[in-house]
Parts: structure tokens; C-alpha cells; sequence
């Protein structure tokens, strides 16, 4: 199988974590994945919201790029983008009209799609092409102390047309995985796959807070010490926002938020700092001492040294340039 | 007890637009005709309880062709794309698909929204992908702070809560402080050229 990558906006920014880790991971279970050269952002759920063709054209763009340089299959690890890029494909591959519509407006760019590629979630990949078994045989950790709370999502269970890997509504591919490694899954079905509010969190900011709380609290009722999660928009909310969440609702959380190729990572025993670990908004620290995995939450930004300097209660940050 | 006819909320067929289901299926909402009204797309709605109409009520006034009420109301922006309606409605409606071609409906036509930040959060998302072919996260969420303003009551009040966690993001080196712009940005640009073209051809 020849695959290509398409790592999305997100993965390059602001959740560099999933890219590390994914990147990592695949590398050791010998998927080599090169990225699509070039590639641009696949409109989210902003270019369904302002005009349906500037919806299909810019994933299809994408998929042009990689039948261009022979993949056969494009891994996404965002949800969104392999919606996406996933979606379009169906439609363009399903519908003649649609795709020579497309093909016009590609054309100036002195591009077009044949509908040669396909379009499969990481998740997927791991859980369907690598298996349970090999994922089991090469764990070399023990994970036991981990009680898991897998948060799927939208975009990797629904529509059922676009993806069509795992259960509708109580998906098990991330479950089969933190079980194949050794850790604990906890039972909170009902929060699986309840939305978490994505885009949202911008334009409707009370509405999406109130969604990942009762997510949050879920897992948090559930017993479970980590979550881990398939995709950057559901991370952000889950990690990155936890924090308003407590300060909002006055309720406490404290649980971290992993990506599964995170997990994966440490369970063939992978350095933390190869797996992005501390990039985290909230620390997994607490859940790599129960591991007794060494780690050091040392902030970096290239070319900056920034220290975290502690005089009793008062906390400061020191940036030395150079 | 039965209500008075003048009493309830009356609905005026005459100022409906019965060519409105069309715009919307052509705009990317399939299959809205064959809604029989059982309501599964809004008992499993995650965010019902924040909009004014339900999906299925949505669906219902789009049959109808009540166009100014659908392009006002919140419903439209309240909807997350969850995809949850979509995948459990037993006649195969594009339940999120209508949502987001209503949203696009209402943005070409300069609608008043409902949540004003709607509007001004997609429009920038594409705009900046016109610019660099990539999203910028930071542009993003500056010009959505600065548009959106009279929505929000004390700007900065709304910057000091979310400091912390921008710092938190700089030191962490995930807040890029400068675009990514893609090498091939003509192509992008051609792109939205054609669907700009194609739009005025309708
Ligand atoms: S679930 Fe489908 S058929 Fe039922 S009310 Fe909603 S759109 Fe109509
Ligand atoms: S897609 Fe929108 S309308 Fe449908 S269930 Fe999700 S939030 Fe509700």
C-alpha cells in the first residue's frame, strides 16, 4: 500500500502533539506515510458554512495533489479533515456531475482528480491494518494502571456514508485499543460519542463549554485518569479548555487528554519527549509518575529558553533568548 | 384547553417562498422532502436546548418555504455539525448538510444573524485560507475578538481570562506567530476564483 499524509492545519500548530506522536507511531509500526507535498487546509466546517463548491473544491485539490504522486491512500489523523477529504472523495467518486464540476474549477489550477485515492482516519489504519494482535505482541509497558475513557467524537463515527469503520454509536476501535495494550477501559457509553461541541467553541462559546463539560464529567464519574481522543478539535476542547470548564461550572476535572498514538507510543515504549508529551495544556505528568516513566515538563519554543522558576507561592517564567 | 385561533402564532403561507427547498437542497441539503416529521433529529440533538426551533421543526419550515424565519433564527447557528440528526434520520434526510447550506444562504444573502459571531468566524476561516492556503490560527482568533466586539461585554476582561492559556501555548511552541503560506498559493487563488464565477452564473 503506498500511503500519503495530510497532517491539516491544526496538526502543524496549535496540536503539533498529534503530529509528533502519529508520526512517531507509524514510523514504528514501519507505515512509511509521506506527506502530500504542498497541501492546503481542507475548508473545515467554515467552507460548508459559506458555499458548498468552495466545500468540495478544496479537499478535492488535495486529492488531486496525492493521485498526483501515486499514493493510494491518504492517512488523516483530524477527524475533520478526513471528513472532509473523505466525504468529497465519496461524492466526486459517486456522482459524475459533481466531479466534472469540480474538475472545472480545478482546471485553472492546472489540476484534476480521477477519483484514484482513498481516504482512511488513523485510527482506522492502526486498529484495522496493524491489528490488535501485532499492537499486543510489541506492548512493553504496563499500562494497568491506566483506567481509560476513549472519547470518539463526531467526524470518526458519523455520517455513516463517510465513515464507516467503527460502531455507530458505541464505537470500540479506541477501546480494543487501550485493551490490546494492557490498560483499563472505563464504561461511560452515553459520552463516547456525544459532541463536544467543535468549531463552536469560537462562535458559540457557552453552548460548546456546557458539551465538553458533560463530557469531562462523564469520564470524570467513570473513574477514568486519562482520556485519550482521535482528533485536534475534540483535544482542544477536552485539554485546552478544561481549565474554563472548572473555572465556569466550579467543578474540578484534572484529567489528561491523550491523543491515542500518544498511548500507543508509550506502550512500545517510546520516549515521552518523542511523543509529544509535554506539549499538553494539562500535564500528564500525574499519569507518567503512576507509569513510573520519567519526565520532564520542560517548556519549549525554538530558540528560546524559558525556565519556570518557583520562589514559595509566587511562580515566574524566565525567556533567555538565543 | 383549545387556543384561540388569533392566538397562535398564525403561519402567513403567503409570505412563504415556496422556491426556497430548492435553493437549499442546491446549496448541499439533500433529500428534505422525504422529512415525515417523526423528530429523532431532535431528540438526539446535542444542542436543541439552545436553539429557537428544532431540527425537525427547521426542516419542517423549510417544506414550507418560511425563509426569513430559518435565515433568523439561532437554530442554524447553534448547530455544531455533529452529524448526530443526519446519521439516525430514518428517511435520509441531510439534516447537518441543510444546517450548514442554510448558513451559507444566510451569510450570501447578508442576513441579520441571530449570533452575530457566526458570520464574521466562517468568513474569516475562508478568507485567511484564500490568503495563505492554510489556516492561521492566531489571525483567526484576533480578528474574531476584533470583529466581533459588541458581542462581547468586557473585551478585556474576555483577553486576561484566555492569557493564561495563550501563554501557555506560546511556551509550549503551538501558537504559530507567523502564516504558513502554501507555495502554490495561485492555485488557491484560482480556485476561489472559479467558485466565485460560478456563483455569479446562477
Ligand atoms: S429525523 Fe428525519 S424524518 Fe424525522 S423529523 Fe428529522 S428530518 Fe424528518
Ligand atoms: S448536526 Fe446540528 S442539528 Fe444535527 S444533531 Fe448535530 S447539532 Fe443538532
Amino acid at each position: 500500500m503506498r500511503y500519503a499524509y495530510y497532517p491539516g492545519c491544526s496538526l502543524v500548530a496549535s496540536e503539533k502533539e498529534y503530529n509528533i506522536s502519529t508520526k512517531a507511531v507509524l514510523e514504528a509500526l514501519g507505515i512509511e506515510a509521506p506527506d502530500i507535498e504542498d497541501w492546503n487546509c481542507c475548508g473545515a466546517t467554515a467552507g460548508h458554512a459559506i458555499n458548498h463548491n468552495l466545500s468540495l473544491a478544496l479537499p478535492a485539490r488535495n486529492l488531486a495533489l496525492a493521485e498526483d504522486s501515486d499514493a493510494q491512500t491518504i492517512i488523516a489523523p483530524c477527524s475533520e479533515c478526513f471528513h472532509n477529504l473523505a466525504g468529497v472523495n465519496n461524492t466526486l467518486k459517486g456522482d459524475e456531475r459533481e466531479m466534472r464540476k469540480v474538475n472545472t474549477i480545478l482546471a485553472d489550477a492546472g489540476l484534476e482528480y480521477r477519483g484514484g485515492v482513498e481516504v482512511r482516519h488513523v485510527l482506522d489504519v492502526v486498529a484495522h491494518e496493524v491489528g490488535y494482535d501485532y499492537l499486543r505482541e510489541h506492548t512493553v509497558r504496563d499500562l494497568s494502571k491506566l483506567r481509560i475513557a476513549p472519547y470518539y467524537g463526531c467526524l470518526v463515527v458519523r455520517p455513516p456514508d463517510v465513515a464507516n469503520f467503527d460502531r455507530l454509536e458505541n464505537p470500540q476501535t479506541m477501546d480494543n485499543i487501550a485493551k490490546a495494550v494492557g490498560a483499563q477501559v472505563v464504561d461511560y457509553a452515553d459520552y463516547k460519542t456525544a459532541c463536544c461541541g467543535g468549531a463552536l467553541i469560537l462562535p458559540k462559546e457557552d453552548v460548546a463549554l456546557k458539551l465538553i463539560k458533560n463530557i469531562l464529567l462523564g469520564a470524570k464519574r467513570a473513574g477514568a485518569n486519562c482520556i485519550i481522543v482521535p482528533c485536534p478539535m475534540c483535544h482542544m476542547n477536552l485539554d485546552a479548555k478544561q481549565a474554563l470548564v472548572e473555572e465556569t461550572f466550579g467543578v474540578s476535572i484534572d484529567i489528561p487528554v491523550l491523543y491515542f498514538p500518544q498511548l500507543l507510543g508509550l506502550a512500545m515504549g517510546l520516549d515521552p519527549g518523542k511523543l509529544g508529551l509535554e506539549k499538553n495544556i494539562v500535564s500528564p505528568k500525574r499519569i507518567l509518575d503512576l507509569l513510573g516513566i520519567e519526565f520532564a515538563e520542560e517548556l519549549s519554543v525554538p530558540g528560546v529558553s524559558i525556565t519556570l522558576e518557583e520562589e514559595g507561592q509566587k511562580k515566574r517564567l524566565v525567556f533567555e533568548l538565543g | 384547553m383549545a387556543m384561540a385561533i388569533e392566538e397562535a402564532e398564525a403561519i402567513r403561507l403567503d409570505r412563504c417562498d415556496p422556491d426556497f427547498i430548492r435553493e437549499v437542497e442546491e446549496a448541499g441539503g439533500l433529500n428534505v422532502s422525504a422529512c415525515y416529521q417523526c423528530g429523532t433529529c431532535s431528540g438526539g440533538c446535542p444542542t436543541v436546548w439552545a436553539m429557537d426551533y428544532t431540527p425537525r421543526q427547521i426542516i419542517r419550515m423549510v417544506h414550507l418555504g418560511m425563509k426569513d424565519e430559518v435565515l433568523s433564527s439561532m437554530s442554524i447557528w447553534v448547530c455544531s455539525s455533529c452529524y448526530t440528526c443526519q446519521t439516525r434520520c430514518p428517511r435520509g434526510v441531510h439534516i447537518t448538510d441543510v444546517m450548514s447550506a442554510l448558513k451559507s444562504i444566510a451569510i450570501r444573502e447578508g442576513r441579520t444573524p441571530a449570533n452575530p459571531k457566526g458570520p464574521v468566524f466562517y468568513k474569516n476561516f475562508v478568507d485567511i485560507i484564500e490568503q495563505y492556503g492554510r489556516m492561521w490560527e492566531l489571525e483567526l482568533s484576533l480578528k474574531f475578538t476584533h470583529k466581533s466586539e459588541p458581542e462581547v461585554p468586557n473585551k478585556l476582561a474576555m483577553l486576561l481570562r484566555d492569557a493564561p492559556l495563550g501563554l501557555a501555548m506560546f511556551t509550549k511552541g503551538k501558537l504559530a506567530l507567523a502564516p504558513h503560506k502554501i507555495l502554490n498559493i495561485d492555485q488557491i487563488k484560482a480556485i476561489y476564483e472559479n467558485v466565485r464565477r460560478m456563483e455569479a452564473e446562477k
